[in-house]
């Protein structure tokens, strides 16, 4: 468990990342907090020439809330955001906590999560449900990649060669929105075995927008449209929520791995979906 | 017994709190461990694995590696010319031949194929992915099951089957009871998993002189010499065996595995310092699984669910068995534990451990205990449910009371002590009530259902080592030696991975001869050091260890009290040691100081009575008397110096959404006869219920039908504080009338019982729905499975 060799440098501007990624094309690679990356070059699945430690870069740090919700830099760490909080944006806040432990997340950066695209990671659910916008900046300027485009199988984006991803936009939400963020992970801390994350709005006690994702159920999060569908306008009584968690169940095509079956992915994401739903519903 | 178990004198520390002598240094990050330890010079290996479960080796191409800048060496087995396979002193089992390097056939993925020697593990990685090793794959054997088909793919081809053994004893008698009674049959099995130490496996060979010296991190510093002896063209007294800092054994330890003999190989062929650190990925698939049993429970049973009769066959899954000492032997504890504390006369028992393309089992904690108690203590819950008894009830109609001791079990285990039926009460007591409090806090929650589970049993403890490996039988040894100054060295066989075992030896040490412990040196773990003694297994080290600490200690004590009855004129029978200073009983003063005594012993001899030889110094070995080591006629032997019990009880929620087992009370009543170090038996009470709990609800070791590891460090979910409950642990002292100051051991007892208490407690929380629970792990999806 050595990386194979590699070369690194830790460029002070984005500019200067920028070149160094351009220079060495696809033998290179952004390190941000290594959370990820070096247990993948210490059992040699990646084999990058050199590393670009984006963690020098004041540009990339900063962390402001503007008209259309939190803009976070792309390696200001999952700790920073859980520990500053991150007012009108309910989701996020309730997904910090799950994204491993805390020394995780003192070093794991909010883009990195996302630019690494684990099916069971919290992060790009929470961008998905929210609808988030992904910045990704290159030597020719910067361009913006809605969330449902974002993700492009598992621990794949669409980043392009020579691209990093530089903040990430979180709308923030009318208070009326009630979220829930729910997943099941066999330890404390473990990658989620399935996960539900719910942002839905009410007027009178109805659905007027639900936004429902399931994670860790395939190659990247999902909306679950059907299951959306089946709240919509409805009060979320117990026929709603039966409703629902069905079509989540049936709409959604999981994995097998040693952590569980397909079926039993279906089972709880159904669990975790009702749950959800009980706990937003007004 | 002799009388010389006593300690001499009034205890001081024994049975008290005594910090452990470690903490400081480990808690400091003080402790030198293998992987610390960088002499000049030193090269590292990175060993080259097979990925393939079960092929034929037909060709290695190591040149491209061998050029690696910083590379020194490449080997193969064909290297090996000078070293002999792994013996194998049993006669009723198969050989596999074990070999440090696979010769022509690999048997599992992950068997060692190659060695790359390198400056350093990073230039010895990247030069082992350049070692080409063709394969023409075979078939792979992955489950117990289909080894024992009759078609099955051999490992062996020289085996007419893959049974490494199979021992089918006479079952005649119990067959007859079976014809004539109600009979229920059940199979259970216990998945598999293993030790998951902090620091894993490590091994350094250094040349000195000629004489090899291997640092390592083996449980047991004399064996894993002499079997370096057997192995490599070296004499023992060339070798000298160290072990220093260990961060956790777990029974994981005990083998004497391929890479400590290729570091020592390599090191006297270069003659420059060899240095193996095992990383958590080999970890997993190198280093001994454990488990992996099938029990098939056959029983008569009475009107009133009493077991009258058992035909019991235990098979395990050797995996591919290539480890020395052999892992077959979990298999018969398990058979020996077969009726647990419970009056069962008649109980047959049928082992087989089979080969398969897994990775080799081989021991850890609880050592075929567990599979035995789960298997047993479900039956009886089974049993109950059939025959429409209380659970509790069944177990009190036929466990062993006081006054059935001592009792002699159907496998020949001598029961000399316990407190099955009193531990077993006060469980209930305990489990019962937690059980009322958790019903009515969920029992209106739609998504939960709660359950108590019990368990109780004996356990094995202080065992011969001849059952492993029919060579080593049960002795330990001590040398204690007064220096001049009153300080006292002592020396043992036994070995400390970080459960205290230096600890305990300065507490007996000091109590038995009346010195302050801080006068008291350690020495432990060096075949230079130490006297020829056996180490650390089976919960013995305290027992046996303890016993030759006992007898060394008495022999200097007399000669103590020879020399200060000659220098205080006063008759020896009345003169007591006390803190180093010997005086008559009552009267304080006058006195004489050990000092005074050990300098008097070897320096000023002129001093000493007419006639006494110098020196204040004695060795001892204690094998205790009724430990056997073969069986009788009929397959029936007290393997064991003592038996330890417990009872446990869980109480558990189960969410009926994600099938999650949640421990909302473990409840243990523990029984070790006499208590040495009390925190000292908490901890390993503590951690001995995480493993327990581990193997049951989350650390699974999969293959897939290749035979191809499926399980890596991530997803082996070790539990962690969060996951671990905090247990209510009551102590029971029933001292052994056999072992030295009524000790038994007590490092299994936590390990043992959970899969058992938790299974029963499962079955109990979801019986609306009649679950099926015969197999560990109770991961959620299994449990989710039960559910409608
Ligand atoms: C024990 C453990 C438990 C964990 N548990 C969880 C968990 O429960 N949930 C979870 O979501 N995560 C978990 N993680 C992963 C953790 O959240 C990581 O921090 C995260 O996945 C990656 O973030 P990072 O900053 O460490 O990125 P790195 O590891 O540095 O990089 C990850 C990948 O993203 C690329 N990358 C990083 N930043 C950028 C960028 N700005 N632009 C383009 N590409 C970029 C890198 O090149 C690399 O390919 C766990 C990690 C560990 C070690």
């Amino acid at each position: 468990m050595k990386p194979p060799p590699f070369a690194y440098c830790r460029p002070h501007s984005l500019d200067e990342a920028l070149e160094f990624l351009a220079e060495h094309g696809d033998e290179a690679r952004p390190l941000a907090g290594g959370q990820s990356l070096v247990p993948m070059l210490n059992h040699r699945l990646a084999r990058p020439a050199v590393l670009v430690d984006i963690g020098a870069i004041g540009d990339l740090q900063r962390m402001d809330r503007n008209e259309s919700g939190w803009v976070i830099g792309a390696t200001v760490t999952q700790r920073r955001v859980e520990r500053d909080g991150t007012e009108g944006c309910d989701l996020l806040r309730l997904a910090m906590p799950f994204i491993g432990h805390r020394q995780i997340r003192a070093r794991g950066t909010v883009g990195g999560s996302i630019a690494h695209a684990d099916p069971a990671a919290e992060l790009p659910a929470v961008a998905l449900t929210l609808g988030a916008t992904m910045v990704a900046a290159s030597p020719d300027g910067e361009r913006e990649i809605p969330a449902a485009a974002f993700f492009a199988g598992p621990y794949m984006n669409s980043l392009e060669d020579g691209e990093v991803l530089s903040h990430v936009i979180f709308p923030t939400v009318p208070p009326t929105t009630r979220c829930s963020f729910r997943e099941f992970a066999r330890r404390k801390g473990d990658f989620a075995v399935a996960g539900v994350a719910a942002a839905v709005d009410f007027e009178d006690g109805s659905v007027t927008a639900a936004s429902l994702t399931a994670f860790a159920v395939g190659a990247n999060p999902v909306r679950l449209t059907s299951a959306e569908a089946a709240v919509a306008g409805r009060h979320l009584d117990e026929a709603a929520l039966t409703d629902s968690a069905e079509a989540a169940a049936a709409e959604i095509e999981p994995w097998d791995d040693i952590h569980g079956s397909s079926q039993y992915r279906r089972q709880l994401v159904a669990a975790l979906l009702r749950r959800a739903l009980q706990e937003v519903a007004p | 017994m002799p009388d010389t178990f006593e300690l001499g004198g009034r205890p001081v520390y024994t049975g008290a709190h005594v910090t452990r002598r470690q903490d400081d240094a480990l808690l400091s990050g003080q402790g030198t461990y293998v992987a610390d330890l960088r002499p000049s010079g030193m090269a590292e290996v990175a060993v080259v694995r097979s990925p393939v479960a079960h092929g034929r080796i037909t060709a290695i191409r190591t040149a491209e590696a061998a050029a690696v800048d910083g590379v020194i060496e490449v080997i193969t087995a064909a290297d090996l010319t000078d070293v002999a396979p792994y013996p194998n002193f049993a006669a009723y089992t198969q050989t596999p031949g074990t070999f440090p390097l696979a010769q022509d056939k690999v048997r599992y993925a992950g068997s060692p194929v190659a060695v790359v020697l390198a400056e350093n593990r990073y230039i010895a990685e990247d030069a082992a992915e350049l070692v080409e090793v063709d394969y023409d794959e075979l078939p792979a054997v992955t489950s117990l099951e289909a080894a024992l088909e009759p078609d099955s793919p051999r490992l062996f081809e020289d085996w007419s089957n893959n049974r490494l053994l199979d021992l089918q004893p006479d079952d005649s008698e119990v067959a007859a009871i079976l014809a004539s009674n109600r009979v229920l049959r059940r199979r259970y099995k216990m998945g598999r998993h293993t030790a998951m130490p902090m620091e894993t496996r490590a091994a350094l060979a250094e040349v000195h002189n000629g004489r090899l010296h291997l640092w390592c991190t083996n449980q047991h510093a004399h064996i894993a010499r002499t079997t370096l002896s057997y192995v490599l063209p070296l004499a023992e007294r060339d070798i000298r065996v160290v072990i220093p800092y260990v961060g956790g054994g777990f029974g994981l330890k005990q083998h004497l595995y391929p890479e400590d003999v290729l570091v020592s190989w390599l090191a006297l062929r270069h003659g420059r310092p060899v240095r193996f650190v095992e990383d958590r990925a080999e970890h997993m698939i190198a280093a001994a699984h454990a488990r992996d049993h099938m029990i098939d429970i056959e029983a008569a049973i009475a009107d009133d669910g009493r077991i009258l009769a058992m035909r019991v066959q235990v098979v395990q899954d050797l995996g591919s068995a290539e480890i020395f000492p052999g892992a077959w032997c979990p298999a018969l504890t398990t058979a020996a534990h077969m009726t647990g504390p419970y009056d069962i006369r008649d109980c047959v028992v049928s082992v087989a451990a089979v080969t398969t393309n897994k990775t080799p089992g081989g021991s850890y904690r609880g050592f075929g205990v567990p599979e035995a108690v789960f298997a047993l203590e479900r039956f009886i819950d089974e049993i109950a449910d059939e025959v429409g008894v209380d659970r509790l009830d069944l177990r009190r109609s036929m466990l062993l009371q006081p006054a059935d001791l001592p009792y002699t079990t159907a496998s020949g285990a001598l029961l000399d002590s316990g407190s099955f039926a009193e531990s077993f009460e006060r469980v209930v007591e305990l489990g019962e009530h937690a059980y009322r409090q958790a019903d009515a806090q969920y029992r209106s929650d739609p998504d939960s259902r709660v359950g108590v589970g019990y368990a109780v049993l004996f356990e094995g403890v202080s065992p011969t080592h001849h059952g492993a490996s029919a060579h080593w039988m049960g002795h330990e040894s001590c040398t204690i030696e007064v220096q001049p100054d009153g300080g006292v060295r002592v020396a043992s066989g036994v070995t400390d991975q970080g459960q205290g075992t230096t600890t305990f030896v300065a507490t007996l040490t000091a109590d038995a001869l009346g010195v302050e412990i801080e006068t008291v040196r350690v020495e432990l773990a060096d075949s230079d050091a130490t006297p020829y003694g056996l180490g650390a297994f089976g919960s013995r080290q305290a027992v046996i260890g303890g016993g030759a600490i006992l007898l060394a200690a008495a022999e200097v004590r007399g000669k103590v009290k020879k020399i200060a009855a000659h220098m205080l004129e006063a008759p020896t029978d009345d003169l007591v040691i006390e803190a180093g200073r010997v005086h008559v009983a009552g009267s304080p003063a006058p006195a004489v100081t050990m000092a005074e005594i050990a300098t008097t012993a070897v320096i000023r001899t002129i001093d000493l009575p007419p006639g006494m030889e110098p020196g204040l110094e004695a060795t001892a070995r204690y094998e205790p008397e009724l430990m056997e080591h073969t069986p009788d006629t009929k397959g029936r032997i007290n393997a064991n110096a003592a038996y330890a019990n417990a009872a446990h009880a869980a109480v558990i929620r189960v969410d009926l959404g994600t099938g999650e087992i949640e421990i909302l009370d473990y409840i243990l009543a523990h029984d070790c006869g006499t208590v040495i170090n009390p925190p000292i038996v908490d901890g390993q009470i503590w951690g001995g219920i995480a493993q327990g709990l581990g193997g049951t609800l989350y650390e699974d070791l999969c293959f897939n039908d290749l035979g191809q590891p499926q399980t890596a460090f991530m997803d082996y979910l070790v539990p962690s504080a969060i996951e671990m409950p905090d247990p209510v642990i009551e102590h029971f002292e029933s001292p052994s009338p056999n072992t030295p100051l009524g000790m038994k051991g007590v490092g299994e007892g936590g390990t043992v019982g959970p899969a058992a208490a938790i299974g029963n407690a499962l079955a109990q929380a979801l019986a609306e729905f009649s679950p099926q629970i015969h197999e560990t792990p109770l991961s959620p999806a299994v449990v989710r499975a039960m559910i409608p």
